[in-house]
């Protein structure tokens, strides 16, 4: 830089400062006087009377029951408008919805006929009937959603009355309760003047819940408005004067949001929950269990061989792994149910205790005493890489390698599963009864976590058979189902982890638990 | 001069047919499509090729780009492949939100980089060193931590401000200028430092040019001088970087957008290329186009107004 003038530079030495000393008084002044008006206002404590603000980490594609994803930060939005046939309570129970009733009739679980209330009206104010349940249930077993097959036993739902809507299976089917309840959502039932123009289901709500959406009031993606519904069954139910699900994907921005009273509820991940401070409250429920799909059990593969997958089993210290990434949010675990859920076994959580000695004979026994390597497709989401790599460490001293791609979008993991180029498939699958992983899992057309289509005889004759059974008969019968899975050593199961929720004390009413691991959004009310 | 607008005004088509044709092969090559996206984990494969039917994915690329364009052409830039909305509504909103934004970031971002780089600039010694430590601080730190702090200590535990969310100016125009506060400083930290710098550069050069002693030694005063003459000299590269500031804070908001929770364009723009909502990815495309296009033609018109020979030439 050359000489400056060093004189006229000082000279003008003063101006500047005088600008910027009024610059930030002028901020001072405006921002101090926020202040008063953060109590009353949109801003300020939400949770006084009047408007409950919910928090969602995913922004939903659409507002079709027929097209909408089942956990809890997309199923939010259609629960809030839709009434389901079935309650499921926070307590896991079933209770009386658009149907005051329901059973299975004659024996094997295949059909089912459900009582219509009366009474009930849509939030156009027409009433609902059983040939408008009926065409509701329809319209979404043909809507091509994410989790048709669930209900893909049905081969027919019609009304056979004013009020009565029988449901035929092709085969047997125990779960139909949860599929007609708000979990799945068949049961979510949508008005004939929905039906009529389907497009319009993706963005408006045509339901017989408690509330509605409001369209003006509503930013796609980001804010979603619900005012009550005037003709909801039970007026005594709506405690809010406005319901709004906020998007907000970044859990540091919820936590801030709940500290300060702008929002009431938020699903955050546990580590999140470390920074949360007394005055806000904690829900857990143990919500999904996490491993390795062993999914190459092609003959010549070495996970075709029941010692070598039981070798794995004995190789991982699942109760080192679980407290490592999760700390108290997880449990060791080796079963692929969930406390809360049929299938579940207390007695075969520690089915294979860490034993790497017990491992590398098993290993040595099926002719693999030099080890092997497994290609594993994983997802950089919900800690599923973590696990696999945590995993690869404990294999790696009994001489099996793990060869990890993580992937970074569901879609990506997706398409490698499929493409059957990978041994190994890292596991993440939420609360859900045994057939429906069965369905979902262990069936030979099980989809992207079997894409090899191995096929049990044994699973298929056991879920068939508890499938059939009723009440506590088929719980026992799945259970024994999980236990054939865990001795057949079917997959590598590490953990259960919980699901994190917080909330702002100024509510009630919230809860999740074993059983039940999607909040019922109405039940929340102001604390008294 | 008026060739120079309408010419650049030509040259903006080709570019628009350019972006969004890159874009719609961009997305393609993203692993997923809008049936995988509706369906995630679930579905048979044959659940799947259904979808993908029902979407109308199962076109040839080309063929797909073709109707899109052949709409785009008409103004019609279609709907969303999810919800239904048509784009230029879904969009509206959003657009509004990231220029406020934008726009209020790159203004305080000018203003405080004008009053700290001319400060530095007149300044020697000491001073001028701790602008220009502070100034680099400012380009280090990336701008979401700022943001998370910011909102930890003015939101959570002062209540100054909202620590999320967006009021529209017509609800409410004290609470839509608190919900902007937090952002716009956070958002506006980066680009003060590059025109502090750039304006303390300019000015020091226009400092020096024999016509400031001229004026001095006639006795026009300290103020006029600085401001009005050597700033206006001066002015030109900073009008440059400031348009620089403006057009990179387009892609800059989506990490502030989701810090606070903003219904802007940058985060949703994330949002729809993971679900491969490719209507309202184009739409985003383009839209950010225009704008960039936009930009780049006021501040060649600010050229020609602070600098005669242009418009001549």
């Amino acid at each position: 830089m050359s000489d400056r003038p060093i004189a006229i530079r000082a000279r003008f030495r003063g101006v500047p400062l005088a600008l910027m000393a009024v610059l930030v008084g002028a901020t001072a002044v405006t921002a101090c006087s926020g202040q008063n008006s953060s109590q009353s206002s949109a801003h300020g404590t939400t949770a006084a009377r009047g408007v409950l603000t919910i928090a969602s980490g995913d922004a939903t594609t659409t507002l079709d029951p027929g097209k909408a994803a089942i956990d809890a930060s997309d199923a939010v939005y259609e629960e809030l408008a839709y009434e389901p046939l079935i309650n499921l309570t926070n307590g896991g129970q079933f209770l009386p919805g658009l149907a005051t009733s329901w059973a299975y009739v004659g024996s094997g679980n295949k059909e089912f006929v459900m009582t219509i209330r009366s009474g009930a009206k849509f939030s156009d104010g027409t009433p609902v009937t059983a040939a408008s349940v009926a065409a509701s249930i329809n319209y979404w077993r043909n809507a091509n959603g994410p989790v048709v097959a669930y209900a893909s036993a049905i081969k027919s739902v019609r009304a056979t009355g004013p009020s009565t809507v029988e449901v035929d299976c092709a085969q047997s089917d125990p779960n139909l309760p949860i599929v007609f309840s708000r979990y799945i959502g068949a049961g979510n039932i949508i008005s004939p003047a929905g039906l009529a123009h389907p497009s319009a289901l993706q963005n408006r709500t045509f339901g017989a819940g408690p509330y509605m959406l409001t369209p003006s009031q509503t930013v796609t993606g980001s804010t979603y408005t619900y005012v009550p519904d005037p003709y909801f069954y039970d007026q005594s139910a709506i405690h809010w004067s406005k319901v709004v699900v906020k998007v907000i994907s970044n859990d540091n921005a919820a936590l801030s949001a709940l500290q300060t009273g702008e929002v009431n509820v938020a699903q955050v991940g546990a580590d999140t929950v470390a920074g949360a401070g007394s005055s806000l409250k904690l829900y857990t429920a143990p919500a999904q269990f996490e491993g390795l799909y062993l999914v190459n059990r092609d003959p010549g593969s070495p996970l075709a061989n029941l010692q070598v997958r039981q070798a794995l089993n004995y190789a991982v210290d699942r109760e080192a792994i679980a407290k490592a990434i999760f700390g108290k949010f997880a449990n060791p675990s080796d079963e692929s149910a969930v406390p809360g859920w049929d299938g579940w076994d207390p007695s075969y959580m520690n089915y294979y205790a860490y034993n790497p000695g017990e491992a590398k004979k098993l290993l040595a026994e099926a002719g693999y005493a030099k080890g092997f390597t497994l290609t594993v497709d994983s997802l950089n989401q919900f800690e599923m890489s973590t696990v696999a790599q945590a995993i690869a460490g404990y294999l790696s001293k009994v001489g099996v390698t793990l060869d990890i791609t993580a992937t970074t979008t569901v879609g990506q993991y997706v398409t490698d599963a499929l493409s059957k180029k990978y041994d190994v498939i890292s596991m993440f699958y939420g609360g859900l009864p045994m057939y429906v992983q069965y369905q979902t899992i262990f069936a030979k057309n099980a989809g992207v976590f079997n894409p090899f289509a191995t096929q049990s005889s044994l699973f298929d004759s056991l879920a068939a058979k508890a499938a059939a059974l009723p009440g506590s008969q088929g719980v026992a019968g799945f259970q024994q189902l999980q236990q054939a899975v865990v001795n057949q050593a079917w997959n590598l199961g590490v953990l259960y982890a919980d699901e994190t929720w917080l909330t702002t004390s100024n509510i009630s009413g919230f809860s999740v638990g074993p059983g039940n691991v999607n909040p019922d959004p109405g039940a929340i009310g102001p604390a008294s | 001069m008026l060739r120079v607008v309408v010419m650049r005004l030509l040259w903006s088509l080709p570019l628009l047919f350019i972006v969004s044709a890159v874009t719609f092969v961009l997305v393609s090559l993203t692993p997923g499509d809008p049936a995988r996206t509706i369906l995630g984990v679930n579905g048979t494969p044959q659940e799947y090729q259904a979808l993908r039917a029902e979407l109308g994915l199962n076109q040839p690329l080309w063929v797909q780009y073709g109707h899109w364009l052949a709409r785009a052409a008409h103004g019609n830039l279609g709907t969303s492949l999810f919800n239904g909305e048509p784009v230029t509504t879904l969009l509206g909103t959003r657009l509004g939100v990231s220029l406020t934004l934008i726009g209020l970031s790159t203004a305080l971002a000018l203003l405080t980089g004008l009053i700290v780089g001319v400060a530095s600039a007149v300044r020697v010694g000491v001073a001028a060193r701790i602008v220009d430590v502070v100034a680099k601080l400012g380009l280090s730190v990336p701008n979401f931590i700022v943001g998370l702090v910011l909102v930890l200590v003015l939101a959570v535990k002062i209540r100054l401000f909202p620590a999320i969310g967006w009021v529209s100016i017509s609800s409410s125009p004290w609470e839509w200028f608190r919900s902007l506060v937090l952002p716009v400083v956070t958002l506006a930290l980066a680009g003060t430092t590059l025109i502090a710098q750039q304006t303390r550069d300019a000015m020091l050069d226009a400092l020096d040019q024999p016509f400031i002693h001229v004026l001095d030694a006639n006795g026009f005063s300290r103020r006029s001088i600085v401001y009005r003459h050597a700033l206006r000299s001066a002015a030109i590269p900073v009008v440059s970087v400031t348009g620089v500031v403006f057009v990179g804070l387009l892609s800059g908001t989506v990490l502030v957008e989701t810090v606070f929770a903003l219904p802007g364009l940058g985060s949703y723009a994330v949002q729809v290329t993971e679900q491969h909502d490719i209507p309202v990815v184009e739409g985003i495309a383009l839209y950010f186009t225009l704008v960039v296009i936009a930009v780049n033609l006021i501040v060649d018109l600010i050229y020609a107004w602070l600098n005669p020979r242009v418009r001549l030439s």
